[in-house]
């Protein structure tokens, strides 16, 4: 039994303990923006925030986390236009776009504890997350719009 | 208020005013009450119907116009392309647009001309002509009602960004206005479509413009709906349990004590599963659970006892021997494309150039792994998944199934990644007989585990080029080539379905393929017959069953092109340095549109509205290569002093996807080795000319990709066979291009021609060759294996 508060809203989960927080989310609550690319920490496609912190939701045991704060694709902003989403937006970073919740979960992530990133600190953030389209050089491009956004730059 | 009875018997239309008593009569019985017209207060209550002329867009009396889509949208944003074709013809406002991607039954499947199936990157190539003519005769009625409600002459309206426009009253109507006022029942027949008024390039408005694509905003907020997300009330989840070995594997025992405790757990099912009609069968236990986990659990605690046959018990190595031995014995070899006669013997004492090149297996590795839901509703199965081919799916399924045709319907997703995975359909297979067998909805959700060892990889493939050289320096070196016979060795892929005709030229000069020869499967050879003058070739297919017999390799990502231009691109490079010419000059000299390479003729006058216009798409033919390598060159300063010393720069060339629908591409990779041996790729150059550009920033996502793929193949990716399975099953051991070296993408776009040809695929090739003729101007070594990787560093 874990105590969850998942987008502001609290949860209370009867699963086995070993279940990983990624199904929970997925099938339990219907949060489907978080996707399932690999499920061994590989490809970061489920990347949401625990306590702030971008974490592989594949990875989690649902009983490790009682009492955690989460926050899901669902939940990053109300209507889809955090800097990092609207970033997105305007450079046409998706492509099939299976692997963009966890990339934008991951860059929001990096960009609350690091507003003003290198280009080194962004990659080796971002380096993690796999993209099979390939979009890279526009997710790169977008962190970095996404940052100037944040700082009141753009 | 109707129309002049001129127009209605000529194109046998009707477009009726609203406020007529017709019309209030209809709708007031169709509807059963009286409704509103929102937009004028002072109308009698009616809305007419939905404007729906053909199977490609609605347009909705309030002005809306929602463009259906029926092929699958993977990341090509293919969606946005064909609304941008009809907004276009339609002087559609942008903001108007939406799309949707209908589902599709038999009846659709037959509205639809047999239905549509998206691959080959041929989707907006066959679709610009007739949406764009629908839609510019859909644009006619909506003007001859426009100047009806305006009081104008038809011939002095005109449409414009979603009104009709009378130039001599100065006045305008909007199509919303128009089709709340006028019901339009017109229905585009097939012998109208050459009629229509297209406008030509230089009027474009939207056409070649960057719109955002439709379906990103979902895809950034999370709501995009994929096939592994696909929920049905009192759905059950299959979990397979596979086999020791990719094939031929049988079950002998299922035991399922321990599997029975796991909370959730259901029952085991035992099934043959298959990717499509002809490939290889595959017997899976299928575990259900009601949760995905229950499912996971209960898979491992299954005991299945399995019967694998020895002669599939095989190793990379083998796989390997048995190409050695073919391409030496060239048992079964098929002359599948020829140019001369390559048998003739050579009076002036012929230098022999050979070279071998040998690339891995490629795993599609999608981020989405393969996933369905079959729901059975009132003895209808109906199919919720991305598929790349979803009219044809319902006959496989039923096929599958043993029911009518009748009773299937797929229901399209957003699919997470396909390049050739998602036309494979054990997945769906799976789902279809568990839901038909326990009459409930049944998800089946792949591990990257069961999707690597129920994958469709790339063939491995040994290529044999040998050229032979005249000693006569006194003519140009071009002219040197006598002959050069390509042998290619790999998995007869998807024989059964997708062949090509080969074909025999009496020369070099001679346009015309005076017959067929043999046929080879279309996905092995793609791009062995390319575009080079050559006074003599030919291309020998040599198929390597056991591999097949083993793995059901499949389409993947640019299919043949991957390794043909491989080995062609730097043979050429191979030639040049025994000709001692630069390979820019050599392969200019032998881009000169002779022949069959001058591409289709094409009539004076003829442009994107000339009726099949798309017959016309390697119009130019090897001219264009020419053109685009020349730019790539020049862009990239092609062994220029202006490039640093400790650069090594290296082309290549591809027409791919294939000869019937080229795009002309060219590369130039600059390459650096550090001290240690290690290959560092700084930056791609790349010219593609794609004929008609409909989105320049969507056509250059997709050669970014297709390079960043190319160069992913080339340093990385390779799965191999270990006991009769790939010995990769995840992402730790299967590696390939993380967001780190990205090199410089330097893409150009040359729009010129007639139609839109392929984007999504056909630079990719580029990258291998271009790479490896850099690495060897550079250190003077050649790398004739693919990837690179294990070559490294270099010593």
């Amino acid at each position: 039994m874990a105590r969850l508060l998942i987008n502001n809203k609290s949860y209370l989960v009867n699963e086995e303990a070993d279940t990983p927080l990624l199904w929970v989310l997925r099938e339990n609550l219907q949060l489907t923006g978080t996707k399932f690319g690999c499920g061994g920490g590989h490809c970061g496609a489920c990347t949401v925030h625990i306590n702030g912190e971008a974490v592989r939701s594949c990875q989690i045991r649902v009983d490790d986390i009682d009492g955690a704060v989460i926050t899901t694709i669902e939940g990053l902003s109300t209507s889809g236009d955090h800097p990092v989403q609207q970033a997105w937006l305007e450079n046409q970073v998706p492509q099939c776009g299976y692997c963009q919740s966890g990339q934008i979960m991951q860059a929001a992530a990096l960009l609350k504890n690091n507003p003003n990133p290198s280009d080194e600190e962004i990659q080796r953030s971002m380096r993690g997350n796999l993209c099979r389209c390939m979009t890279y050089k526009r997710i790169n491009s977008a962190v970095r719009a996404a940052s100037d956004k944040i700082r009141g730059l753009s | 208020m109707t129309m002049s009875s001129a127009a209605i018997s000529r194109r046998k239309f009707l477009v009726r005013g609203g406020v007529g008593s017709v019309g209030l009569a209809i709708f007031g019985s169709a509807t059963g009450k009286p409704v509103t017209n929102l937009l004028d207060e002072n109308s009698p209550l009616i809305i007419p119907e939905n404007y729906e002329p053909c199977v490609w867009f609605t347009m909705q009396s309030n002005g809306l116009t929602n463009i259906h889509i029926y092929n699958s949208e993977f990341g090509q944003h293919i969606g946005t392309s064909l609304a941008q074709i009809v907004a276009e013809e339609l002087d559609l406002s942008w903001d108007d647009v939406s799309i949707d991607y209908p589902s599709m039954d038999l009846s659709m499947k037959s509205r639809t001309n047999g239905g549509v199936w998206t691959g080959g990157s041929l989707g907006v190539l066959e679709a610009f002509e007739p949406l764009r003519r629908s839609a510019a005769i859909a644009r006619e009625f909506l003007i001859e009602a426009g100047a009806d409600s305006l009081g104008a002459e038809i011939s002095d309206c005109s449409a414009s960004d979603g009104f009709v426009i009378d130039s001599v009253y100065d006045q305008k109507i909007s199509y919303a206005q128009i089709l709340s006022e006028h019901q339009i029942n017109h229905e585009i027949q097939p012998e109208e479509l050459l009629e229509a008024k297209l406008k030509t390039t230089s009027q474009f408005k939207i056409i070649g413009h960057s719109k955002p694509a439709l379906d990103v905003p979902e895809k950034v907020n999370g709501t995009a709906r994929y096939s592994i997300d696909a929920y049905a009330p009192n759905m059950v989840y299959g979990k397979a349990s596979l086999a020791p070995t990719r094939l031929g594997s049988r079950i002998t025992k299922i035991d399922d004590s321990l599997a029975s405790e796991v909370p959730g757990y259901v029952k085991t099912m035992r099934f043959s599963t298959l990717g499509l009609p002809g490939m290889g069968s595959t017997e899976v236990a299928l575990v259900i659970a009601k949760s995905y986990p229950a499912a996971l659990r209960a898979e491992k605690a299954l005991q299945i006892t399995w019967n694998s046959p020895k002669e599939n018990l095989l190793d990379e190595r083998e796989l390997w021997a048995e190409a050695e031995r073919l391409v030496e014995s060239k048992e079964g070899a098929q002359a599948w494309y020829q140019v001369g006669d390559v048998s003739q013997s050579i009076v002036d004492a012929p230098i022999v150039i050979s070279a071998d090149y040998r690339t891995s297996m490629i795993e599609h590795a999608a981020l989405e792994p393969r996933s369905a839901l079959v729901q059975p509703i009132d003895g209808t199965y109906h199919i919720y998944a991305g598929h790349q081919a979803g009219a044809y799916l319902i006959e496989f399924i039923a096929s599958e199934l043993q029911i009518p045709e009748e009773n299937v319907a797929y229901h399209p997703h957003q699919i997470g990644g396909s390049f050739g995975d998602k036309i494979y359909a054990d997945q769906i297979v799976l789902a279809a007989k568990a839901s038909k067998e326990l009459d409930l909805p049944v998800k089946v959700i792949m591990t990257r585990e069961d999707q690597f060892n129920l994958g469709h990889p790339k063939s491995i493939s040994l290529h044999r080029l040998t050229a032979r050289l005249s000693a006569n320096s006194g003519v140009m070196p071009s002219e040197r080539i006598h002959d050069v016979t390509h042998d290619l060795v790999a998995a007869p892929i998807l024989e059964t379905l997708w062949l090509s005709d080969g074909q025999v030229f009496s020369d070099r000069d001679d346009p015309e393929s005076s017959g067929n020869s043999t046929r080879a499967p279309a996905a092995a050879v793609s791009g062995a017959d390319h575009w080079y003058d050559l006074n003599a070739m030919q291309v020998r297919f040599i198929a390597h069953d056991m591999m097949q017999r083993i793995i059901p390799t499949g389409s993947v990502r640019s299919v043949g092109n991957y390794f043909t231009i491989f080995a062609i691109e730097s043979f050429v490079d191979e030639l040049a340095e025994e000709l001692k010419l630069d390979p820019l000059t050599l392969r200019l000299s032998l881009l000169r549109g002779r022949g069959r390479n001058a591409g289709v003729d094409v009539p004076e006058n003829t442009d994107a509205n000339t009726p099949g216009s798309a017959d016309y798409v390697s119009a130019g033919g090897n001219i264009r290569l020419a053109n685009v390598l020349k730019i790539a060159a020049g862009i990239s300063n092609y062994r220029s002093p202006l490039v640093g010393k400790n650069v090594g720069q290296g082309l290549a060339i591809a027409a791919a996807e294939g000869r019937h629908n080229p795009s002309f591409s060219a590369c130039v990779a600059d390459v650096t080795v550090s001290e240690g041996g290690f290959v560092k790729v700084d930056k791609l150059t790349v010219c593609a000319d794609v004929g008609l550009v409909v989105n320049p920033d969507g056509a250059r996502a997709q050669i970014e990709s297709s390079l960043l793929w190319g160069l992913s193949s080339t340093l990385y990716e390779a799965a191999t066979l270990r006991q009769g399975r790939l010995a990769e099953s995840n992402f730790d051991k299967y590696k390939w291009q993380k967001n780190a070296d990205l090199p410089e993408l330097d893409v150009h776009i040359v729009s010129n021609g007639l139609v839109p040809s392929g984007i999504g695929e056909n630079t990719m090739s580029l990258v291998a060759p271009a790479v490896c003729n850099a690495i060897a101007e550079l250190t003077g070594k050649r790398l004739r294996s693919l990837p690179l990787g294990p070559q490294l560093p270099l010593v």
